[in-house]
C-alpha cells in the first residue's frame, strides 16, 4: 500500500490498522446520516437543527397527531446511535491509547438528553420496519429520521426534494457534528496455501485498480469509494444531499474502534437503553459501563 | 439366537444412541469442559481459569436479570396456560355437536412455528403505529396508540409475549386435558348428582380437579420446562440487527448473544448454560416430588 495508503480515507483505514500494520483494505465507505422532510420543517416554522438541544425541541414541535417527529429505530435509538452521541459530545469510544474514552460529565449529560425525547413522546416506536429502512420516512409516521446513506437513492426517488441530510447534531462547548462510518475490508487469510498469490490478487484489486473500486462503489448501490481521490472525482456525489453526505463522512465520520468489543457494546448499549427509555441515571449507568469496558480493554490488550 | 437378538437390538438401537451420543452427550459434555477455560473464539481452549466463568457469569447482573425475567415469566404463562386450555377442554368436552370440528380448531395453532407466530404479532397485530391491529381497536375508543413492544415502562411487552405462547400452545394442551376429562368415569358424576351436588364449581372442585390430578401434573411439568427454554418468540419479538434490549431477555436469548454472536465467549456462554441446566433440573425434580406425575388418576 506504499504510496497511496494517504489516499484512503483515514477515518476508515485507521479500524483495519493495529500498531502500525493494515489488516485490511477497506473497499467503500458507508455512513449513517439523519434525513428531514423539509417541507415539515418549514411548515413548523423550524431550521434544520445544529445543535442536540435544537434536536430534541425540533422533534417535539413536529410530533403531531398522525406523524412523531423523529425516528432512531423501534429501540428507541440505543442499538444505531451506540458511541455517535460520545463523538457529538467531543468525545470518544477508545482513546488512541486503548483507555475508556468517555469517563468524563460530558457523557452523561449527552446521554441524559436523549431521554427527552422519550418523555416528550417525540420518538416514533414500533414502526413495521426498523430504521435501515426508509419506509417510516417515506410513509409520513415521522418527519426525521436517522437511516443510512444506502437509503439515499429510494428517499430522493420518492420524496424529490423534499429532503435533507445532516449529521448527528454537536452538543456543549467541545461538542462537534458526527456521523459513524463503516467499510468492508479485503483482507486474505493467513493459513492459506496461497497467501502470496492471494494478497497478490487483493492488491490488484483494491489498490491498484482504481476504475474497478469506482464501479463497485457506485454501481450496484450507493456507497463512497474508500479512496479519497475517487470520491472527490465522483459525479453522482457531486451535488445536493449526496454531496453533503460525502463531506460528512470525510469531516465528521467517525469508525468503531478495533478495540470496541461486542462485550463492550452490549454493556454500553443496555446502558443507553435504560438512559433513553427508562430514564435510568446517566452517571451511574455510565460508571457500570466503564468499570465493564476497562476490564474488557485490559484482556484483548493483554492477549492481543 | 442370544446374538442374533444382540445384533437386532444394536440394528435398532444403535443408530439412535450413536446421534444422541454424538450430538446430545459430547457437545453436553464439551460444553462443562468449555466452562473451565477462557474459550474465546476457540473450542479447543488452552488457557484453564478454574471457576472463573461461573464467577463471571453470576456476578453478570444481565445474567441474573435474566434468570428472573424467565421466572416471572414461567409465572405468568403456566397459570394462564393452565387456566385457558383446562377451560376449552371442558367447553369443547360439553358441546354435542361438532366437537371434532372444535377440537381441530383449537389444536390448529399448535402446527403453527413460533418464528412466524411471533413475527405476526410484532408485525401486524401488536406494531406500534394506529393502523396495527391492537392499535386500532385502542383508536376506537379514543386511545393513543401504543409501542407495546419498545416501551419498557408500562411493560406492555408481557402482553404479546405471553398472548403469543398462549395462543400456540393452548390447544395442545386442551387436548391432553380432554384425554383426561374422557377417562373420569360418568357414575362419579351421577352418583354426585345423586348426592346433591350441584353442577358447576362444586363438581369441579370436587370431582374433575381431583380425577385430573395426573393430567395436571403432567401438564404443569411441561409448561414449567417449556417455560425455561424461552428463546424462539422472545428473539423474534424484541430483537433487531443491532441486538436486543434489555428487558425481557430470558437467560437463553442473553447466552445466544454471549457466546454465539459476535461476542463468541464460548467459555462465559457455557458456565451460563451449565447454571442454567442445574437450575431447571432441580426446579423439575423438586415439582414432580411435589407434585408426583407419576401416580395414576385412580389412585390421586
Amino acid at each position: 500500500m506504499d504510496g497511496v495508503r494517504d489516499d484512503f480515507n483515514p477515518a476508515v483505514l485507521g479500524p483495519k490498522t493495529y500498531r502500525g500494520r493494515v489488516y485490511g483494505i477497506p473497499q467503500v465507505v458507508d455512513t449513517q446520516l439523519l434525513y428531514y422532510r423539509k417541507s415539515l420543517l418549514e411548515k413548523a416554522g423550524l431550521e434544520p437543527p445544529t445543535t442536540l438541544d435544537a434536536l430534541v425541541d425540533a422533534a417535539r414541535e413536529l410530533t403531531g397527531g398522525k406523524v412523531k417527529g423523529l425516528f432512531l429505530g423501534n429501540d428507541g435509538g440505543a442499538g444505531v446511535l451506540g458511541g455517535t452521541p460520545l463523538y457529538a459530545a467531543g468525545l470518544e469510544l477508545v482513546t488512541q491509547d486503548g483507555e475508556v474514552g468517555f469517563d468524563d460529565p460530558a457523557a452523561a449529560r449527552t446521554l441524559g438528553k436523549l431521554h427527552r425525547f422519550h418523555t416528550d413522546k417525540s420518538l416514533l416506536l414500533g414502526a413495521p420496519s426498523d430504521w435501515s429502512d426508509p419506509s417510516a420516512f417515506l410513509q409520513g409516521l415521522t418527519a426525521m429520521q436517522w437511516s443510512g446513506l444506502w437509503a439515499l437513492p429510494q428517499v430522493r426517488r420518492e420524496l424529490g426534494d423534499d429532503f435533507g441530510v445532516l449529521p448527528f447534531p454537536a452538543d456543549g462547548g467541545g461538542g462537534r457534528p458526527t456521523v459513524p462510518v463503516g467499510a468492508y475490508g479485503a483482507a486474505v487469510s493467513a493459513r492459506s496455501r496461497h497467501k502470496e498469490v492471494a494478497k497478490e490478487y487483493v492488491k490488484w484489486l483494491w489498490v491498484d485498480h482504481t476504475d474497478f473500486q469506482q464501479d463497485f462503489a457506485l454501481s450496484y448501490g450507493f456507497h463512497i469509494p474508500a479512496r479519497v481521490s475517487l470520491a472527490q472525482k465522483a459525479v453522482r456525489l457531486r451535488q445536493g444531499p449526496a454531496a453533503d453526505a460525502v463531506r460528512f463522512a470525510t469531516d465528521h465520520g467517525y469508525a468503531q474502534p478495533l478495540l470496541w468489543t461486542p462485550a463492550s457494546q452490549t454493556a454500553y448499549q443496555d446502558a443507553l437503553s435504560r438512559i433513553i427509555r427508562n430514564g435510568a441515571s446517566p452517571e451511574r449507568e455510565l460508571r457500570d459501563v466503564v468499570r465493564k469496558v476497562s476490564a474488557e480493554l485490559d484482556r484483548v490488550k493483554k492477549s492481543s | 439366537m442370544r446374538g442374533r437378538r444382540a445384533l437386532w437390538f444394536w440394528v435398532f438401537v444403535g443408530p439412535f444412541a450413536l446421534g444422541l451420543a454424538l450430538f446430545t452427550y459430547v457437545p453436553l459434555l464439551w460444553s462443562v469442559a468449555l466452562s473451565f477455560f477462557d474459550a474465546h473464539n476457540t473450542v479447543t481452549p488452552t488457557h484453564f481459569v478454574g471457576l472463573g466463568n461461573y464467577t463471571a457469569v453470576l456476578r453478570d447482573d444481565a445474567f441474573v436479570a435474566g434468570l428472573k425475567t424467565f421466572v416471572l415469566f414461567t409465572a405468568f404463562i403456566v397459570p394462564v396456560t393452565y387456566v385457558f386450555s383446562l377451560s376449552l377442554a371442558l367447553m369443547v368436552n360439553r358441546v354435542r355437536r361438532a366437537r371434532a370440528f372444535f377440537r381441530s380448531v383449537f389444536f390448529l395453532p399448535a402446527a403453527c412455528s413460533y418464528v412466524v407466530a411471533a413475527l405476526i404479532w410484532k408485525m401486524s397485530l401488536f406494531n406500534g403505529v394506529r393502523f396495527g391491529l391492537a392499535n386500532t381497536v385502542l383508536g376506537w375508543f379514543g386511545g393513543a396508540p401504543v409501542a407495546w413492544l419498545s416501551t419498557p415502562d408500562p411493560p406492555w411487552y408481557w402482553l404479546v409475549v405471553v398472548t403469543v405462547r398462549l395462543w400456540l400452545q393452548a390447544g395442545f394442551y386442551m387436548i391432553l386435558f380432554l384425554a383426561g376429562l374422557q377417562r373420569i368415569d360418568p357414575v362419579l358424576y351421577e352418583a354426585a348428582a345423586v348426592d346433591g351436588a350441584r353442577p358447576g364449581w362444586t363438581v369441579l372442585r370436587h370431582i374433575t380437579l381431583p380425577q385430573l390430578r395426573a393430567t395436571s401434573a403432567a401438564v404443569v411439568l411441561l409448561l414449567v420446562v417449556n417455560a425455561f427454554q424461552a428463546f424462539d418468540e422472545f428473539y423474534n419479538l424484541l430483537s433487531d440487527a443491532r441486538g436486543y434490549p434489555p428487558y425481557a431477555r430470558p437467560p437463553l436469548v442473553y447466552l445466544y448473544y454471549t457466546a454465539l454472536g459476535q461476542g463468541q465467549n464460548l467459555g462465559l456462554g457455557s458456565a451460563g448454560a451449565v447454571v442454567l441446566a442445574l437450575v431447571i433440573a432441580v426446579v423439575t425434580v423438586g415439582q414432580a416430588r411435589w407434585l408426583g406425575p407419576g401416580r395414576t388418576d385412580a389412585g390421586g
